[in-house]
């Protein structure tokens, strides 16, 4: 056997050589993992920041109902707020200068490019006010309030409209009823179809006195950019909701966020 | 768990439909129909008086209007001077199985109760009394059926009609609503579903029963206790898969015949007699929106519509089941029927 070129100077030589190159293929590993590791807190960064800069829920036009108190509103806002949707909050005035007065101020505002979230007897007035959103969300809405009214009792008549001054409180009851009155008196339903250019959500509920179902759902269900939900009993849900509800309860809240991504998928 | 399986079949073992003991001398007709099947009628004799047929609704039997001698419009409207003839259809309550204790021929659907049974009831009655002409009322499916019969029959011997909690449309169904029609089809693969024992273990609830079955059916409120209980273990006849094949046709939102051609809502605009209708604010099987399709459907002009609500007077937002059975359907509701029958009292000679 031929001797080594080499001088041998001992037997560690060889497992320092493997030593070494176990450190360096731990020292390569680590350094995949610490990039790996900055990479992916870079993303969730870009993400993050990406995220917070541009919501991608829509924006909302949301239409205080005249009659109602403001403060009815605010925890729907705040959950608006919470989902990332930018929200424009937007009082009607009270009738006291006719129905006429109240939709000049509507068409006033500048809704396009969000949806326009609107309850009761505002969503009449918001319809015939010519608005343009990108869609609509109705919560109870006053279309047809009395389809059989010729058949009220007296008793029955001041009972409805003592429920009505009571839940438009802040509007002087005079001026409101007149205008719930000229919206009931027509002689036919209002036809929807000419004056909706986008897609609406129509949330109902069967304890609404005042937005009725048997009142607004043969309206609606002539209109076919219009989807109807009901709202309230259901699933695990015990208990309906009047027409104040629909806006203060979390389950009404919580449909109304539903109605938006519903309206988000549809476009 | 082997408990639950026990006390099931305890359930089915106890319940069979029987005479209300308040009841129990007035006389059980049984009649046959064209197609073979029989129906049942109890009479509340009243003679020379004018005549009431009573009609139950969808799984329900002649109990729905004769609970007990508080919550019985029978016995109501026979003490206020009418004839009163309380109906099973067939395959429900006293007409669960024929006379001679065979069973009903199979496979019926909705239509035949309004093609069959209500023609071989009416003309019964009639023969019996010997009127030409008579009085309804139905709750639910009662209406329903009798839409069925006025569609179809235009010699028809009803005078006047009273509609209580009947739908003609669904749309924009409720849960429990959109689960029936929705699922129609496999749903009637059963050929009958054992809903009387569903409705006892549903009174072992009570307010807590799962996924607002109770609320569904009933105002827990317009309603005692008790008298919920005795209603739950009473009222309910097992439900036919014929029935939900039916109601397949209704995925449109639109009632229609089981073989889908007719459309009952349109094949009404002829029906020109006085009809009262009562829909709950709190009903989530037949809401008032769907009573008010049957409404707008017929073209007489003598047509009433109330909505029995708190706004509108009423001591409760009525539900499907207790605008028959509420607490205060004795003083509310059977009333404002007795009074709209009551003018063909009046206006006879």
């Amino acid at each position: 056997m031929r001797p080594s070129p080499f001088p041998s100077k001992g037997g560690g030589g060889h497992h320092r050589s493997v030593v070494n190159k176990a450190l360096n293929a731990l020292a390569f590993r680590a350094l995949l993992v610490v990039e790996s590791t900055i990479l992916t807190i870079m993303t969730l960064w870009m993400t993050l920041v990406s995220h917070a800069a541009e919501p991608r829920e829509p924006a909302v036009t949301l239409l205080i109902t005249p009659g109602l108190q403001p403060s009815a509103f605010s925890t729907l806002r705040r959950k608006l707020d919470q989902g990332r949707h930018p929200v424009q909050l937007v009082t009607v005035p009270c009738p006291s200068g006719g129905r006429e007065a109240t939709i000049q101020h509507l068409e006033q505002l500048n809704v396009n490019e969000t949806v326009v979230v609107v309850h009761g007897i505002g969503v009449p007035w918001a319809v015939d006010a010519g608005l343009h959103p990108t869609g609509w969300v109705w919560l109870g809405p006053v279309l047809d309030v009395w389809p059989t009214d010729d058949q009220l009792t007296e008793d029955m008549a001041s009972r409805r409209a003592a429920h009505i001054s009571q839940t438009y409180s802040a509007c002087s009851s005079v001026a409101l009823s007149a205008s719930l009155r000229s919206a009931a008196e027509r002689s036919e339903p209002p036809d929807l179809r000419q004056q909706l250019s986008a897609p609406v959500v129509a949330l109902l509920s069967a304890g609404d006195d005042i937005g009725t179902v048997e009142g607004s759902l043969p309206v609606l269900l002539t209109t076919p950019l219009v989807t109807v939900r009901r709202v309230g009993v259901g699933g695990w849900g015990h208990q309906d909701l009047d027409h104040t509800e629909l806006i203060t309860t979390r389950r009404g809240q919580r449909q109304v966020r539903r109605a938006l991504r519903l309206l988000r998928r549809q476009q | 768990m082997r408990t639950l399986p026990l006390l099931l079949l305890m359930a089915c073992s106890v319940r069979r439909t029987h005479v209300a003991p308040h009841a129990s001398e007035r006389p059980v007709h049984r009649v046959r129909t064209a197609d073979g099947a029989e129906v049942a009628l109890q009479h509340y004799a009243n003679p020379g008086a004018p005549v009431v047929v009573l009609c139950h609704g969808i799984s329900s039997n002649h109990h729905f209007w004769d609970l007990d001698p508080e919550h019985s419009l029978a016995v109501y409207l026979h003490d206020n001077g009418f004839d009163v003839w309380n109906m099973d259809l067939r395959g429900h309550g006293l007409a669960t199985r024929q006379s001679t204790g065979k069973r009903q021929p199979r496979g019926w659907t909705v239509d035949d109760y309004g093609l069959y049974d209500l023609p071989a009831a009416f003309s019964y009655v009639t023969e019996q009394t010997g009127t030409s002409q008579l009085n309804y009322v139905g709750h639910s499916l009662g209406g329903m059926v009798l839409a069925i019969h006025l569609s179809q029959t235009p010699d028809s011997p009803i005078e006047r009609a009273v509609v209580v909690g009947s739908p003609l449309s669904f749309h924009a169904p409720s849960s429990l609503t959109k689960m029936l029609v929705g699922n129609a089809r496999r749903l009637s693969l059963i050929r009958r579903w054992p809903t009387p024992v569903l409705a006892t273990s549903l009174s072992w609830f009570g307010t807590h029963a799962p996924l607002a079955a109770d609320v569904m059916l009933f105002q827990p409120d317009n309603m005692d206790r008790p008298v919920q209980r005795r209603m739950l273990n009473t009222i309910v006849s097992p439900m036919v898969g014929g029935e939900l094949r039916q109601f397949h046709q209704s995925t449109d939102g639109w009632f229609h015949s089981a073989d889908g051609t007719i459309r009952y809502d349109t094949a009404l605009s002829n029906v020109d007699i006085p009809m009262l209708f009562i829909a709950g604010r709190g009903d989530h099987v037949a809401p008032p929106d769907s009573v008010r399709t049957y409404y707008d459907a017929i073209r007489s002009q003598d047509k009433t519509f109330i909505v029995a609500s708190r706004v509108n007077g009423f001591s409760a937002d009525y539900g499907h089941l207790d605008l028959g059975l509420g607490d205060h359907a004795a003083t509310e509701i059977y009333p404002r029927i007795g009074a709209f029958l009551e003018q063909i009292t009046q206006e006879q000679p």
